[in-house]
């Protein structure tokens, strides 16, 4: 036993079986879970691992459960039932849900994110929200059961990635990371998609890519020499009109034949009504040896949103001449 | 199959009195359809196999 004078003058005696001269009692209104101060609040350590789970034979809520203090959450099917769906939920409020995704324990690095599972099974869930749930949205018949453990660990896996693009913008430069790209081989003709949306290319099973030249099939044109031909005629025909605002005309191929001529002619393709000629040829009196095809390489090139038109510059008494031509529009 | 269509209210799925029918495949995408028009959650409940 030994005693001191504190700061007011009154003895204070100190056991030594018990040296600190205070109560357990002030002690723990002191330092303990409920003290008044927050500063000196023991840390109290939630458990790790804390269960949850439920069971339905009806579309209802299996469980709920806080989040605080944990990071992710384990929620294991034991009993999928029947047709039926069970839909995990996040909230602040408890009240409005919002769908959560997680990964399958099953998932080896490809596994897409899901928010509803119908089948035995786990999914991993990081928190997100203060609450979560589980549910059944879609019930069909049988008990569904499933069991949620709570963990103070992270969710930390990887599952499929998507990569949505954006760094190589189109008319942009030229990234340094391309990633490769894979065709999709046909046997058989695939489903078309509709416009604007985004489609695979095609290729032969060995990977050979299937090419179409110039041009999708509906800016495509073609003209078809009148009925009896041009006879005898300098008026110009008008083989495709203008191809719309910044847009212009391309001749890919071009097929000319006649009748022997009165008079020799020279055949020209004119870009617009008084604009260039971008092709000539000569037709003698003899006419044509059968059709003559030609195929423009590169194809000839009119002016934006300009007519192409075909003429003979000397009217050629007797006999016709046939001209078709087929072409494409582009910028 | 032919779903009853309940409603939350509460913490608690309630019958509305609607049906729907539909495929298993299809239920997630009309609980969500129903969710955003109704603004709560929504949940289907099978009914039988035919009307």
């Amino acid at each position: 036993m030994s005693a001191f004078l504190d700061d007011t003058g009154t003895l204070i005696t100190v056991d030594h079986s018990n040296p600190l001269p205070v109560t357990d009692s002030a002690l723990l209104a002191k330092f303990s879970a409920t003290a008044t101060s927050d500063a000196n609040r023991l840390p109290i350590s939630q458990m790790d691992g804390g269960a949850v789970s439920g069971t339905a034979t009806s579309a209802a809520v299996l469980f709920t459960t806080s989040m605080l203090n944990y990071e992710s959450i384990t929620v294991q099917v034991t009993s999928a039932g029947t047709s039926c769906t069970i839909t995990y939920e996040t909230s602040d409020d408890n009240t409005n849900w919002i769908s959560i995704a997680g990964l399958s324990f099953t998932n080896v690095g490809n596994s897409a994110l899901a928010n509803t599972s119908s089948a035995v099974g786990g999914i991993q869930f990081t928190r997100k929200g203060l609450y979560f749930r589980a549910r059944v949205s879609a019930y069909g018949s049988g008990t569904v059961t499933a069991i949620g453990t709570l963990s103070k660990a992270p969710a930390v896996q990887q599952g499929l990635i998507y990569i949505g693009g954006g760094l190589s913008f189109e008319g942009g430069g030229a990234n340094t990371s391309p990633i490769a790209i894979g065709l999709e081989c046909r046997t058989s003709s695939k489903t078309s998609v509709s416009n604007a949306t985004l489609v695979r290319p095609i290729a032969t099973t060995d990977g050979r890519q299937i090419v179409r030249l110039d041009s999708i099939p509906e800016n495509e044109w073609s003209y078809v020499a009148a009925s009896g031909g041009i006879t005898n005629t300098t008026t110009s025909v008008p083989l495709t009109g203008g191809a719309g605002s910044g847009v212009r005309n391309y001749i890919t191929s071009l097929q000319v034949s006649s009748d022997t001529l009165g008079t020799a002619t020279e055949v020209v393709i004119q870009d617009g009504v008084s604009g260039a000629i971008l092709w000539r040829a000569k037709i003698g009196t003899a006419g044509t040896v059968g059709i003559q095809n030609i195929r423009f390489h590169p194809p000839l090139r009119g002016s934006t949103n300009t007519l192409l038109q075909a003429a003979c510059v000397t009217a050629t008494g007797t006999g016709s001449i046939y001209l078709n031509a087929q072409g494409y529009k582009a910028p | 199959m032919i779903y009853k269509i309940l409603v939350e209210q509460d913490g608690k799925f309630v019958v509305t009195g609607e049906t729907v029918e539909c495929e298993l495949e299809e239920t997630q995408a009309i609980t969500e359809a129903l969710q955003s028009e109704r603004g709560c959650c929504c949940a289907l409940e099978a009914v039988s196999e035919q009307l």
